[in-house]
């Protein structure tokens, strides 16, 4: 090459750098992103594969039904293709950390040689009660802490653990666990938070439950090479270690059926010696009860007795009393007598008294009466003597009568004479009947009187009589007395002897109760212990059959080979680490394509301005080969530079940009970045075909004018009149800046194509890399906000009481806005590739539709009825399913009923079904118990005070927060950002390019337009629209381009990324599309800005100067 | 005060280390309506005069008045107005919008301008009423020229630069050119100024100014002004 040819180039170069470094930076940002895009999956399998290496990922895991024994570890290990063999166990449990929220924690014991653990901080344990944990979540101040395997756990859980608390000595990670899927498990919650590794001996364990091999295995991780060499060695290896565990089946066998036989012999000698004594005991048994009637016949014999003495006694004392009574009568009696006999001594002393007083009265009448009658015979002497006077007194009273001479005073005295001596006669005579009548009266009460005495003689004697019974009486009474006595006492000592007899008949009773107390208890015991013979014979033959049956049943051990592919973290690496690859495969294309476009303008372009340069070294005798090499050295070196610069930045920026998005999922190690010569070479392949191809392409045709043609100016491009002219409504209506602008636009058609692509690639980057930002990062709020309602969950241990929710209503009734009380459980759902964690919510009425939203693209979806059930959309293509057809799942190892599918509603995260209560029942064949509740707070409740409360209350598990989940997951999603932001990048820069590179050409072809235009009277604003409206039109058309395309690019990259835990929607919200506009706008309009000040500084005089 | 009024115009271009003065005192005056003929050889300093009475450039001293208004005291943006009014322009290479159709063309100028001739007529006037709806790529460099000039007049403007009109065009082409110049400053009174190196045109000219190194030469009124169509070169 001459001196001067090399001089023009660098010359060339200098003076268009902007066109060159066009053609450069296409270049760069094409082989950047494609190798950069091509280098991350190697780089993140280089990475994986170390990491793998380096920590000895197992190559087979080894499972056996029957465990393995330290002896099987050692001959596995002598196997050959064994380079190192490690039994491990591994035990699920139940652990409450600081928040007082249960987790469910994986304990694995530590193994040496396989699985080695990466110390991330502290230390490992050293001590059998020390653990270290899971590095990606716990935080270091952990350590120090203690584990405690807490008291919820089951006992069998308790027992597989040799301590009951283990001291975190360091954070750990772990190569079976590459991300950040931890798996699930049958306790608590189903789902396992974080693993947790101990010594072996902090386990308490009788066999190995798997073994870790390492298969000595040098092809690298994840390549078909590893796979084939696993394969090729699984079969033999298995068949090896099957034979080894076999050994140890037919020894435990045989020891098992000895075992059986004796344990039969041993039962049977037992139930011979237990029925032996058993029927001795009846015997006796037997004997006491006959005893007992014995007893309890003499026992009535005397009571008999008893009752005939008691009578007796009873007689006696009725006798007695009787004789008593007889005896009181007869002293009354006697009193009576007495008195009577006194009252009559008394009568008879007052008769005699009223006798005596009667004769003395008779006495003394008989003295008056004769002293009467002597007086009387006195006064008849008298009177008999004074008759005489009488009779003459009485003659003459007579005569003076007779006379009349009454009134001589011998008359009165005659008369009263007379009268007197009548008077006296009469006296006498009165007296003497008196007289007479006393005597009679004595007479009669002489007779009286002496009848009276007689009377009271024959009373003396009658008394003395009675006196004298009463004395005989009296004796009697006494002897009586006596008698009554004598058989009071005699009675009284019955009576003691009756109650002796009583007392002792008594104890005799007491004694008999006993005995038959006795008696009943031993045959009751006697009973029990018959019972307790058959059944404890039962059991035992029941045992005994069960270990038949068992030995019978027991299958010969299966033993496992399993390779990584088991393993979660590393089976889905290189599926997640592939998504890349996928992207890689479509933008480069595009890259490149536009970078052809570019290069191809750019050349003309240049070819085009140094025509007449071109024509004179052709003239002067430059062969085509010379001139051409000119323009293929300038590209081709922009190429190579830029070739070199994008794939050094490439393959660093891309892959470091991915991981650290991937960091989310993938964390274990730093990348390990990745050189690629043949990539690099492939890059600059393309480079060169799109630079200096496109060069050759647009030189060869002006090489192709004779020298002539090319020393004379070309003719400007002709105006043509484009399709929009056709339409005169609208073509009349533009202004003629915007007409040229219209027909500009269309004069270069591949300039318009570079332009329209370069904008539409643009766009689609930008609105996929919001959309990715939108279909990742809205998981979280669709999640949360459209389908799961609630804001907090809450779980308890026992069922929720109405009394607990009537409690957190009146705390919070103004809080809640929505409740639902429901089960929330896990259920495996089993489908052809194998098997998910699936969150069965059971309720049993439609409350929960308040708190979880069932929707399908905008529709609800109705509510089960018995026998169906709701999947989500995730799950439903898992299966496969529609609605309509059926699905079993699975609790624990049961397979349920088959259930229809009624309905499937939208969800992004994790696997959701919905039964109502009555189907979990009958299908499920399990209790129905509501432990969970849902709870829709309103916007200004405190949701953690809410929460801390619930978490108070009495058998709270598990209370989560939905804000924090949202939180984290948002967190996570933020790593995200790093390749929006990348992507974004790349879009702007591929813009920039491209309206550079256009904007330039424009410029500098219309050099003399724009100055004339100037000339002309433009304002410098008027001049910059005139080449900038053409821009901005073909910007918005590549915007409009760039929409579908975008949303095929989104599709495309988001249909790459599956990730288990979520499913996102494909979606771009439309403030999305907005920015993605706004954006791409914002780019023209940043070169415009940039480009206007190049339009200022064109010198009017130009347009004077010749067209060269 | 005359039309034109350029007094003591300098101007001094600075490329590195080199100055070049391409003006030196430069005074001369033109009268409204004339047709003025400005003669000089190459690297004279014509265009730069040119360039300085169009607006397109500044010049380093001295004064320009147009119509009594001082043009060397504007500002970008005035200068900038006063082309889009007062100034039409004619150049040596047609420099027609190649996008746009000659009534296009036209039609671009005279929608800047404040009070614009017709274009249809303006072209009409040059003659190419037929062809008006042709791209200048259909037309005959004679045909651009015409165009370039429609353009020029359609903006009504006080006074006609021409760069050498007829440099790129042949013999009779060029006469036609000149006589419709000739023709447009007669008809309309327009003042013309031409500028070429051509010392056979100023046989058409009202006046004569000769540039020389810079500075003028010589400035005179032609006394027998030949019709264009008798000028021979």
């Amino acid at each position: 090459m001459k001196r001067a040819f090399r001089k023009n180039i660098f010359r060339t170069i200098k003076k268009s750098l902007g066109r060159y470094m066009a053609i450069f930076a296409i270049i760069a940002l094409g082989v950047g992103f494609f190798s950069g895009l091509k280098s991350s999956k190697p780089a993140m399998m280089k990475t994986g594969q170390e990491y793998v290496r380096e920590e000895n990922l197992f190559d087979y895991r080894l499972i056996s039904t029957w465990g393995f024994d330290e002896d099987e570890v050692e001959k596995i290990r002598e196997l050959p293709g064994v380079r190192a063999a490690e039994g491990a166990v591994s035990e699920d449990f139940i652990f409450i950390n600081a928040e007082e929220t249960q987790n469910c924690l994986k304990a694995l014991s530590i193994t040496e040689e396989v699985n080695v653990l990466t110390v991330e901080a502290g230390r490992l344990p050293e001590k059998a009660n020390e653990c270290v944990l899971d590095a990606a979540l716990f935080p270091e101040n952990m350590i120090g802490q203690e584990i405690v395997i807490a008291p919820e756990n089951s006992d069998e859980t308790r027992d597989s653990f040799a301590y009951d608390s283990y001291t975190v000595t360091g954070l750990v990670r772990s190569p079976l666990y590459l991300n950040m899927e931890r798996g699930t498990t049958t306790i608590g919650s189903g789902k396992i938070t974080a693993f947790m590794f101990l010594p072996l001996e902090g386990f308490s364990y009788d066999y190995y439950e798997e073994i870790y091999v390492d298969g000595d295995i040098t092809e690298e991780a994840f390549t078909d090479a590893y796979e084939d060499a696993i394969e090729e060695r699984a079969d033999g290896l298995k068949e090896e270690v099957s034979a080894i565990v076999e050994t140890r089946y037919r020894q435990e066998t045989a020891d098992a059926q000895a075992e059986i036989a004796d344990g039969e012999q041993e039962l049977n000698d037992k139930e011979a010696d237990a029925r032996q004594e058993l029927a001795d005991a009846k015997l006796e048994l037997e004997d006491g009860q006959r005893q007992l009637e014995e007893g309890k016949q003499e026992l009535s014999d005397g009571e008999q007795e008893l009752a005939e003495k008691k009578q007796e006694l009873s007689d006696g004392e009725q006798e007695l009393a009787d004789g008593e009574e007889a005896l009181a009568q007869a002293e009354e009696a006697f009193k009576a007598g007495e008195q009577q006999l006194a009252a009559a001594e008394a009568q008879f002393a007052q008769e005699e008294a009223s006798l005596s007083q009667g004769e003395s009265q008779y006495r003394q009448g008989l003295a008056e009466y004769e002293a009467g009658l002597a007086q009387y015979q006195q006064g008849k002497e008298q009177l008999e003597a004074h008759r005489a006077e009488y009779e003459q007194a009485r003659a003459a009273k007579e005569q003076m009568e007779a006379a009349g001479d009454t009134d001589n005073p011998l008359y009165a005295t005659l008369k009263e004479s007379v009268e007197e001596f009548e008077a006296n006669e009469a006296e006498l005579a009165a007296a003497k009947e008196q007289l007479d009548g006393s005597k009679e009266v004595l007479d009669s009460t002489l007779a009286q009187l002496t009848e009276g005495r007689q009377k009271l003689e024959e009373g003396r004697a009658l008394l003395e009589a009675n006196r004298q019974e009463l004395e005989e009486n009296r004796s009697l009474l006494e002897d009586n007395r006596a008698k009554l006595a004598e058989s009071r006492d005699q009675i009284e000592e019955g009576k003691r002897q009756l109650a002796d007899a009583e007392e002792e008949l008594h104890a005799a009773r007491g004694e008999i109760a006993d005995s038959e107390q006795e008696l009943a208890e031993g045959w009751a015991e006697y009973e029990d212990g018959l019972a307790e013979l058959e059944t404890e014979l039962a059991d035992a033959r029941e045992e005994l059959n069960d270990a038949k049956q068992e030995l019978a049943d027991l299958a010969e051990p299966e033993v496992y080979a399993l390779d990584r592919g088991t393993n979660v973290g590393y089976a889905s690496y290189e599926g997640d680490v592939s998504i890349v690859e996928a992207v890689s495969k479509i933008f480069p294309v595009f890259f490149f394509l536009i970078a052809a476009l570019v290069c191809s303008t750019t050349m003309t372009r240049m070819v085009d301005d140094e025509r007449t340069q071109i024509g004179t070294l052709r003239a002067l005798g430059y062969t085509k080969t010379a001139i051409l090499a000119k323009y293929m050295i300038y590209s081709g070196s922009a190429a190579v530079l830029g070739a070199c610069v994008g794939y050094m930045v490439g393959t660093r920026l891309f892959p470091a940009a991915i991981w650290k998005a991937y960091g989310m999922l993938y964390g274990f190690a730093d990348l390990i970045l990745v050189d690629n010569f043949l990539l690099f070479l492939f890059s600059l392949l393309v480079s060169l075909v799109c630079s200096v191809g496109t060069t050759f392409l647009s030189c060869r045709m002006e090489l192709s004018h004779a020298p002539a043609e090319l020393i004379r100016p070309k003719a400007p491009a002709a105006g043509k009149r484009i399709l929009l002219e056709r339409i005169p409504l609208l073509w009349k209506r533009l202004k003629f800046l915007h007409k040229v602008s219209a027909r500009n636009v269309f004069r270069y058609k591949k300039r318009m194509f570079m332009m329209i692509l370069g904008i539409a690639g643009c766009m689609a980057l930008v609105m996929a890399g919001f959309g990715l930002n939108d279909s990742i990062a809205n998981i979280v709020n669709d999640q949360y906000d459209n389908i799961l309602k609630y804001d907090i969950s809450a779980t308890y241990s026992e069922a929720v009481s109405k009394e607990a929710l009537s409690e957190i209503e009146e705390q919070f009734g103004a809080e809640i806005t929505n409740q639902a009380v429901l089960m929330e459980t896990s259920v495996d759902a089993p489908y052809e590739g194998g098997v998910k964690t699936v969150t069965l919510m059971v309720s049993e009425d439609d409350s929960i539709r308040e708190c979880v939203d069932f929707h399908l693209d905008g529709k609800p979806v109705a509510a089960p009825k018995k026998g169906e059930i709701l999947i989500d959309k995730r799950l439903a293509d898992i299966y496969e399913a529609e609605v309509g057809d059926t699905i079993v799942l699975r609790t624990g190892e049961v397979e349920t009923q088959p259930l229809t599918v009624a309905g499937i509603f939208e969800n992004y995260t994790f696997y959701y079904a919905y039964v109502t209560a009555d189907t979990y029942e009958a299908y499920f064949g399990e209790t129905f118990e509501p432990k969970t509740i849902y709870m829709a707070l309103s916007e200004d409740a405190d949701h953690y005070q809410v929460a801390s409360y619930l978490s108070d209350m009495e058998h709270a598990s598990n209370i989560s927060v939905i804000e924090d989940m949202r939180i984290r997951v948002s967190n996570t999603m933020q790593s995200m950002n790093y390749i929006v932001v990348l992507i974004i990048f790349c879009a702007a820069a591929l813009a920039f390019i491209v309206l550079f590179n256009l904007g330039n050409i424009n410029i500098s072809e219309r050099v003399r337009e724009i100055a004339t235009l100037k000339v002309l009277g433009f304002y410098p604003r008027e001049a910059g629209a005139y080449v900038f409206r053409e821009s901005m039109v073909l910007s918005i058309m590549g915007i409009v381009a760039g929409i579908p395309l975008g949303i095929l690019l989104h599709r495309f990259v988001m249909l790459q990324i599956k990730i288990d835990m979520v499913s996102p929607e494909i979606k771009i919200l439309p403030l999305s599309y907005l920015y993605s506009v706004l954006l791409v706008l914002a780019f023209t309009v940043c070169v415009d800005v940039i480009m206007r000040r190049k339009i200022n500084r064109i010198n009017m005089a130009e347009s004077l100067k010749s067209i060269e | 005060m005359a039309f034109i009024d350029v007094q003591k115009v300098n101007k001094i271009y600075h490329s590195g280390d080199v100055e070049v003065h391409a003006l030196k005192d430069a005074s001369f005056q033109v009268e409204k309506g004339e047709i003025c003929v400005i003669v000089g050889q190459s690297g004279a300093g014509k265009t730069t005069l040119l360039n300085i009475l169009g607006g397109m450039d500044t010049a380093t001293s001295g004064q320009i008045f147009l119509d009594g208004v001082e043009v060397s005291a504007f500002r970008k943006k005035q200068l900038a107005a006063y082309r889009r009014n007062d100034i039409g322009f004619v150049f040596q290479f047609y420099n027609l919008i190649p996008n746009l159709t000659a009534l296009e063309n036209v039609e671009l100028a005279s929608q800047l301008c404040k009070d614009p001739l017709d274009p249809e007529e303006v072209l009409a006037e040059v003659g190419l009423k037929e062809r008006m709806n042709n791209f200048p790529a259909q037309l005959s460099g004679g045909e651009q020229q015409r165009v370039a000039i429609a353009r020029a007049l359609a903006k009504n403007p006080k006074l006609l630069l021409c760069d050498e009109p007829t440099g790129a065009l042949d013999y009779q082409t060029g006469k036609a050119i000149l006589k419709l110049l000739q023709d447009a400053s007669r008809g309309s009174g327009m003042t013309v100024l031409i500028i070429t190196h051509n010392s056979a045109l100023t046989a058409m000219a009202d006046r004569v100014i000769r540039v020389k190194s810079g500075t003028i030469a010589g400035q005179r009124l032609n006394e027998k002004i030949i019709p264009v169509e008798q000028i021979e070169w």
